[in-house]
């Protein structure tokens, strides 16, 4: 073919694959040397991208690094994608040839489970905590049922056991829902959602869809092996136990159901030796945490990779509770616990926001932890109402029904969001992005100056 | 007969561009989908026989539209003036204006920053000051010696909009022209049922008509056009038939054709060529369509700068020379009085019985490397302290900018200086000196900032330094001077004890004292090649990266990275403990 005719039918040559993708929720899996991701790309209407990895790691990318990620994610040649951006960008084929190879060797190291430290690493461009507004958040909690065979006293469930549930049916058009909304993670939680015998079945379908899935769980019924594999059958990804103690009765006590720890540390036993993602997470108040230092070796001995901690939550039954750890006498068991899942190779997290000048995760590098409600996450409670977290309890609109937008922009997720209830004396601190004044639901329950916080 | 043809194949012209612009449009912007709420075009045939056209458009761009970052505009012939084009948008002037790459003949602005984003509402005004070759001989039967042309006002492909446009045509003859002499030809396409319009004499003594209506599409194809005394116009500004050259393709390819010759092929079979050419040009044209290019940037949300990391490990993150950082590593021990040095060369040191409380782990093993008595084994030794001291400081940067850090610790070390520099005295500025030894190591010029600091004047030498100068040791035994208590044995703070001793050294033998420590652990301990020393080191700490098998996949998976947590958009961020 003469080369006329080549320049004519040039611009025919199909260009699927290599245009800005369209808005939407792009999911890979990635799966080399023994190393296992999986990597979602959320495109915004106005160009702008969001990276997951492993729903843990989170990337923000303007339009032309969207783009790119998107061909690299679709395993287009550097030389196409060299050749896409100088089609459709005014940019020279020098500047795109550099572009396109430092982005692939970031993206090369950021979809890596071990890659580099995106920040002192890479040198990624940092934000400013909490700074990102998202058009949807990255994990939603699906509390299907408040129904549990267990009775904590500080449970922080307000909602009776009967609430009501939707069927299987509802449940799946919620996760199509939050699919089209870009939300990549669910959380399956209650209550205790092994209750409810369709939970496989939902995370088949959430997994159909190309969602990473969760379950957090008091672990009891993960004693039976053939539910457990039922799961791990479905796709479930990652599963947290609460086991409050290593010691039997203070657990029971804890969790008000006599022969609960035995089948909780089974199922912990069970789950180990599957192939999920597996941690604990444990209360700590005053009953469990004079003894967290022995808790956290049976953990080890146990084999549990990664180990969670959080303080009480003040909401349902946390309310009312009277024992609490104040955040001040926080710094104590967290630095027992850093040093012994240090030392055992293990991963720790700390979940609870807290007010830095009482309790600074930074300083005792537990990273930085502020309220996400309404922004990285949120909760569907079993009937289908949207709260701003799994326990804050004031709806913001139903999944099914209810506009997205609507949901989104209500005016508590958007005063959660933007942190608009904070004391003064917040507003002045040298930690308020990071802080962000600590949970709003400790906030109001003690209704104390967060400079002065009074344990209840 | 040839006055139809010619106003036909204009008018064929006019609907062929629309379609290029159409089938443009579905190559190049497959996410655009907004509103025309409104559209007013301002239309003036000028004296001089040009066209001038003053479009304002009102666009809402939907929720799930992609941003409208362009807005091409196409123009009745290739003959228009780039430097008389003017285009604002929401009164923000725009200074991209350009020959459109989208659609054959037109021109393109665009809306840069100001680009209209999903949800917004954006004001576009654009004004093409003078469009030549519009005019045409008017070849009826009906009227002698007049002008004719038409116009096509710009639109959409359908797929791209949605809703209907407030609609506003006028039409403004040149001035002098009396209300009886012109004539315009009723719309083709106008949704209106009364497609008679609005007559009237504007304040520039212009006859105008003015179409409206509420209900046009914003993906209508309207032709209008009139016909006016050719009187008014200057003769040569009125074309017998359109010029091929009104037609060449706006990327100046060899494509144009003969009008003469075309026609004489009958408008027919011009027809599928034109069809070929537009979806050609149409295709071409989305190729070249080339969006503003920003460089890629990937952000993640997290910290800045990592406080609080000692000074020894200020210098790791600053790459300061590894014979260095072994010394004032050598200094941070010496002065929390837990070694003596008990010869300089070859450096041999003695540990403090029991060890003072404080040590950094590096210092630690710092000391007991140094005690191993085989040069060769303690230059093993000596390594790893150091991969151990790197992997741990690397450690605790994760999650936080290395430059800004860098630039933070620079800071300190700024300011510790000029805490010197500033004191009054030369027992203050010793006492500074003193204090803020380890920041100001950091210095790359620390031998000749010392020297210049000191110049003229003695360094009162702390009580340390007799335990890192044996020589020294040996000829002062009596601490003279004592500046106070209350100093901290901390290694980023003053020396123990708090105390100085007399007398004095000169400034320059002083940093010489210190320098040639840096210089003879390198020589003495590092076998006098520290390139050889730090590639060790490297090769352990900077490995090629070798991938790990985890076995596991999903959410929560991973190493514990502490930048995983460490950056806030980390979504176990409270992710549900406290049932």
């Amino acid at each position: 073919m003469s080369d006329w005719i080549k320049r004519f039918l040039a611009p025919f040559r199909p260009d699927e694959g290599r245009k800005r993708p369209e808005p939407g929720l792009y999911a890979y899996r990635r799966e080399r040397e023994g190393e296992k991701a999986r990597l979602h790309l959320r495109i915004d209407p106005d160009g702008q991208g969001l990276l997951m990895v492993n729903a843990n790691r989170v990337f923000h990318l303007n339009p032309t690094a969207a783009h790119l990620a998107y061909l690299y994610l679709e395993g287009v040649s550097t030389a196409e994608a060299e050749a896409a951006l100088v089609r459709q960008y005014e940019v020279s084929l020098q500047q795109a040839r550099a572009d396109v190879a430092q982005l692939n060797a970031q993206m090369g190291e950021l979809t890596r489970p071990d890659g580099a430290c995106p920040v002192c690493e890479l040198e990624l461009e940092t934000t400013l905590p909490f700074a990102a507004r998202p058009s949807a958040p990255y994990r939603m909690d699906l509390a299907l049922t408040y129904r549990c065979q267990n009775d904590c006293a500080h449970c922080y469930n307000a909602r009776e056991r009967s609430y009501p549930e939707l069927a299987a049916a509802g449940w799946k058009q919620i996760l199509d829902k939050l699919w089209q909304q870009g939300i990549p993670h669910v959380v399956f939680t209650g209550g205790e959602p092994t209750l409810r015998p369709d939970l496989a079945e939902l995370v088949a379908h959430a997994e159909g869809l190309g969602m990473i899935t969760g379950l957090n769980t008091n672990g009891r019924r993960l004693a039976d092996a053939d539910y457990l594999q039922s799961l791990v059958a479905a796709g479930l990804d990652h599963v947290q136990i609460t086991l409050e103690s290593h010691n039997p009765a203070v657990h029971d006590g804890m969790v008000c159901a006599r022969g609960a720890w035995e089948q909780t540390v089974s199922g912990v036993k069970q789950a180990l030796a599957s192939p999920l993602y597996v941690m604990t997470n444990t209360t700590l108040l005053q009953p469990n945490g004079s003894r967290l230092a022995e808790t956290l070796d049976f953990l080890a001995e146990l084999g549990v990779p990664t180990v969670g901690l959080n303080a009480l939550i003040y909401s349902g039954r946390g309310l009312n509770i009277h024992n609490a750890i104040s955040e001040r006498d926080l710094p104590p068991l967290l630095e027992t616990a850093r040093e012994k899942t240090a030392a055992r190779g293990q991963r720790l997290i700390w979940y609870t926001p807290t007010r830095y000048c009482h309790f600074d995760p930074e300083q005792m590098e537990l990273g930085v932890k502020g309220c996400t409600a309404a922004l990285y996450n949120m909760c569907i409670e079993p009937d289908g109402a949207v709260i701003p977290c799994q326990s804050y309890y004031q709806p913001l609109g139903k999944m099914l029904s209810d506009p997205w937008q609507a949901i989104w922009n209500h005016p508590l997720a958007v005063r959660l969001r933007e942190r608009s209830d904070l004391p003064a004396e917040c507003l002045t601190c040298a930690f308020v992005s990071e802080c962000g004044g600590g949970c709003p639901l400790a906030r109001q329950a003690l209704q104390v100056d967060p400079l002065n916080e009074v344990t209840r | 007969m040839k006055r139809h043809v010619l106003l036909n194949a204009l008018l064929c012209f006019s609907l062929i561009l629309a379609l290029t612009a159409g089938l443009t449009g579905s190559a190049s912007a497959q996410s655009y989908y907004f509103k025309v709420d409104s559209l007013k075009v301002d239309v003036i045939i000028q004296q001089n026989g040009t066209m001038s056209i003053d479009y304002t458009y009102v666009f809402t761009n939907t929720a799930n539209g992609a941003p409208i970052e362009f807005v091409d505009i196409g123009t009745p012939t290739t003959q228009y003036t780039l430097s008389k084009i003017t285009a604002d948008i929401n009164g923000k002037a725009i200074s991209h204006i350009k020959k459109s790459s989208e659609i054959s003949v037109g021109i393109e602005v665009g809306l840069g920053s100001n680009a209209i984003q999903p949800g917004k509402k954006g004001i576009v005004h654009v004004n093409i000051g003078e469009v030549k070759s519009v005019l045409f001989k008017y070849t009826g039967t009906d009227r002698t010696d007049y002008v004719s042309f038409n116009f096509m006002p710009n639109y959409f492909g359908s797929q791209y909009v949605t809703g209907s446009t407030d609609m506003t045509l006028t039409i403004r003859y040149p001035k002098g022209i009396q209300e009886s002499e012109p004539v315009f030809y009723a719309p083709q396409g106008w949704p209106s049922g009364d497609v008679s319009p609005e007559v009237g004499v504007d304040e520039n003594d212009r006859v105008y008509y003015t179409w409206h209506s509420a209900s046009a599409s914003p993906a209508g194809q309207y032709t209008f056009g009139g016909a006016f005394p050719a009187k008014y116009v200057p003769a040569d500004a009125v074309l017998e038939k359109p010029s091929s050259s009104l037609f060449t393709s706006s990327d100046n390819s060899s494509f144009s054709f003969d009008f003469e010759t075309l026609f004489g092929m009958g408008c027919c079979a011009l027809m599928p060529l034109f069809m070929i050419w537009s979806v050609y040009e149409s295709v071409v044209g989305s190729r070249k369509r080339r969006m503003q290019y920003l460089p890629p940037k990937i952000s993640v949300e997290g910290h800045g700068i990592k406080r609080g990391l000692t000074a020894v490990q200020a210098a790791v993150i600053m790459e300061q020379p590894v014979e260095k950082i072994f010394t004032m590593i050598l200094f941070g021990v010496i002065k929390k009085n837990a070694v003596t040095v008990t010869n300089r060369d070859p450096l041999t040191i003695e540990p403090a019985v029991p060890m003072p409380a404080g040590l950094y782990p590096y210092e630690t093993e710092f000391i007991q490397a140094m005690m191993t008595l085989d040069p060769k084994e303690r230059k093993t030794a000596l390594q790893k302290v150091f991969v151990g001291l790197i992997r741990t400081t690397t450690e605790q940067m994760k999650g936080f900018s290395l430059k800004e850090t860098v630039a933070y610790y620079k800071d300190i070390m700024e300011r510790a200086w000029a805490q010197v520099e500033s004191a009054g005295t030369p027992e203050v500025k010793s006492q500074k000196f003193d204090e803020t030894l380890e920041w100001t190591m950091l210095d790359k010029n620390f031998d000749d900032h010392t020297r210049t600091v000191f110049t003229g004047g003695p360094v009162f030498v702390p009580t340390w330094w007799g335990r890192y100068d044996p020589v020294y040791r040996h000829s002062h035994s009596s601490p003279i001077m004592n500046y106070g208590p209350g100093a901290s044995s901390s290694s980023s703070s003053s020396s123990s004890g708090g105390s100085f001793s007399m007398p004095n050294l000169p400034g320059s033998d002083f940093a010489a004292g210190v320098v040639n420590g840096i210089t003879g652990f390198s020589a003495g301990v590092l076998g006098g090649d520290p390139g050889a020393f730090t590639s060790a080191i490297t090769n352990v700490t900077n490995p090629i990266p070798v991938t790990r098998s985890s076995g596991h996949s999903g959410g929560g998976g991973g190493r514990s990275c502490a930048c995983a947590c460490a950056c806030a958009g980390c979504a176990c961020a409270c992710a549900g403990g406290g049932r």
